[in-house]
């Protein structure tokens, strides 16, 4: 398709895996030990692919790559860069990093919590490096960030969200316009999901509201009936609605 | 549960300042450009006009304009002519036809150009001037005859006055 090269090219890294979409092309994906080899094998594909040619690359992160937690209201901060500098400070311990992490704020305001999102600085570093070879990245975001996204502006209405990947499962949960709950979960199956979007539901006393567990999509998630899918998500997913 | 934007790239792109730095020194460009244009553009009409206007004196040459001096006489001729303008002999004849025991003429003046006659006369009594005017005056429907001034003489010379009369344009002028 010769309109293809003007398109982006889709990366997804896990734990685990990475994925590399190409326009044009075939998804093609690997299983890896590390983070640093995932991405390594993703650069390389897209070199090999687009050797005379650069185009803007989103990278989307695993739910154990980047991991959200709630930052809470910090009473006399002022402004988004000192509440951002806290929240790094916070991150390893609140977020289950270990080390030092970059953190992103979303819609920070002085008064309430605040969903924060953090990422490990050794990996933000390595995907920074890379803009000698391929460019500097267009987007580096959270995958389940885009699985969230794509199920609201489909019309899916709910107040709890489980985002099951490979390596990890992300919850996020609020009500109307506020966000009261957002942690990262080791991986587990869809019934201990449901489970775990329960117990959440319980300790944020949203129990009665509307759940949803969303996949990214792997081929046992296709045997389950009344499955919702979600293609605008980079890679597919899938999503189930749940009491 | 509210949509949710996460892009690390964001944050680290440049501040807002930057941009705007950016965006005052793309404008400042334009108008520099702007002027620059309009600047050549004045350039060149003027290349034109000079162009054209040294082109055209090439072929016809414009004639040096004449410029025309007033003679040397007529600022003396001009005065005669005022002179003659005014009917000075009546006024003359008037002061010879009246006489006043006791108010003498000493001098006269005539100026032409304020049409009036300035007369210096010296008298004994105040009552023999004010006849002398009076007299001057007989028969003209407006006091022609005016004093100026008059000052008490020294060392029994008598009194002095001075007296003017206006003059009318000369008949026939």
């Amino acid at each position: 398709m010769w309109w293809a090269g003007s398109l982006p090219i889709h990366v997804y890294l896990g734990q685990g895996e990475a994925r590399v979409a190409i326009p044009g092309r075939a998804d093609v994906w690997t299983q890896v030990k590390a983070v640093s080899q995932a991405w390594d094998w993703a650069v390389e594909s897209i070199r090999s692919e687009t050797a005379f040619r650069r185009r803007p690359v989103h990278v989307w992160l695993s739910g154990s790559l980047a991991r959200p937690f709630m930052l809470p209201e910090l009473p006399g901060v002022r402004s988004s860069a000192e509440a951002r500098k806290i929240a790094e400070s916070l991150a390893p311990e609140e977020a289950g990093l270990g080390g030092a992490c970059v953190v992103h704020l979303d819609r920070w305001r002085s008064q309430g919590a605040t969903l924060a999102t953090a990422v490990a600085l050794d990996v933000w570093e390595m995907l920074v490096a890379s803009r000698e070879s391929i460019g500097p990245p267009q987007s580096v975001s959270p995958w389940w960030c885009a699985a969230a996204s794509q199920a609201l502006a489909q019309g899916l209405r709910f107040e709890l969200l489980a985002v099951r990947e490979a390596d990890a499962i992300t919850v996020l949960g609020g009500k109307g316009e506020t966000l009261d709950v957002a942690g990262s979960f080791a991986s587990m199956d869809r019934a201990e999901a449901m489970k775990l979007l329960s117990r959440v539901a319980l300790s944020a006393a949203l129990e009665g509201q509307s759940g949803m567990v969303a996949s990214l999509a792997i081929a046992p998630a296709r045997e389950i009936a009344n499955l919702i899918e979600l293609p605008s998500v980079p890679f597919g997913a899938m999503a189930e609605l749940c009491a | 549960m509210r949509r949710i934007e996460v892009n690390f790239v964001e944050a680290s792109r440049p501040p807002m300042l930057l941009w705007a730095a950016a965006l005052v020194l793309c404008l400042v460009a334009v108008a520099a450009l702007c002027f620059a244009w309009s600047e050549q553009r004045e350039l060149n009409r003027l290349r034109t006009t000079v162009a054209v206007s040294s082109s055209s004196s090439q072929q016809a040459p414009v004639p040096a304009q004449e410029v025309v001096l007033p003679p040397l006489y007529e600022a003396s001729a001009r005065r005669m002519l005022a002179e003659r303008s005014v009917d000075w002999p009546r006024g003359l004849s008037a002061l010879e036809q009246v006489r006043v025991d006791g108010v003498q003429i000493v001098g006269f003046e005539v100026s032409a150009a304020q049409q009036r006659i300035r007369v210096e006369v010296r008298f004994t009594e105040l009552k023999r001037l004010l006849e002398y005017v009076r007299e001057l005056n007989q028969g003209e429907p407006q006091a022609r005859w005016e004093i100026e001034h008059t000052s008490q003489g020294r060392d029994g010379e008598g009194a002095k006055a001075a007296i003017f009369g206006r003059l009318e344009a000369a008949p026939g002028r």
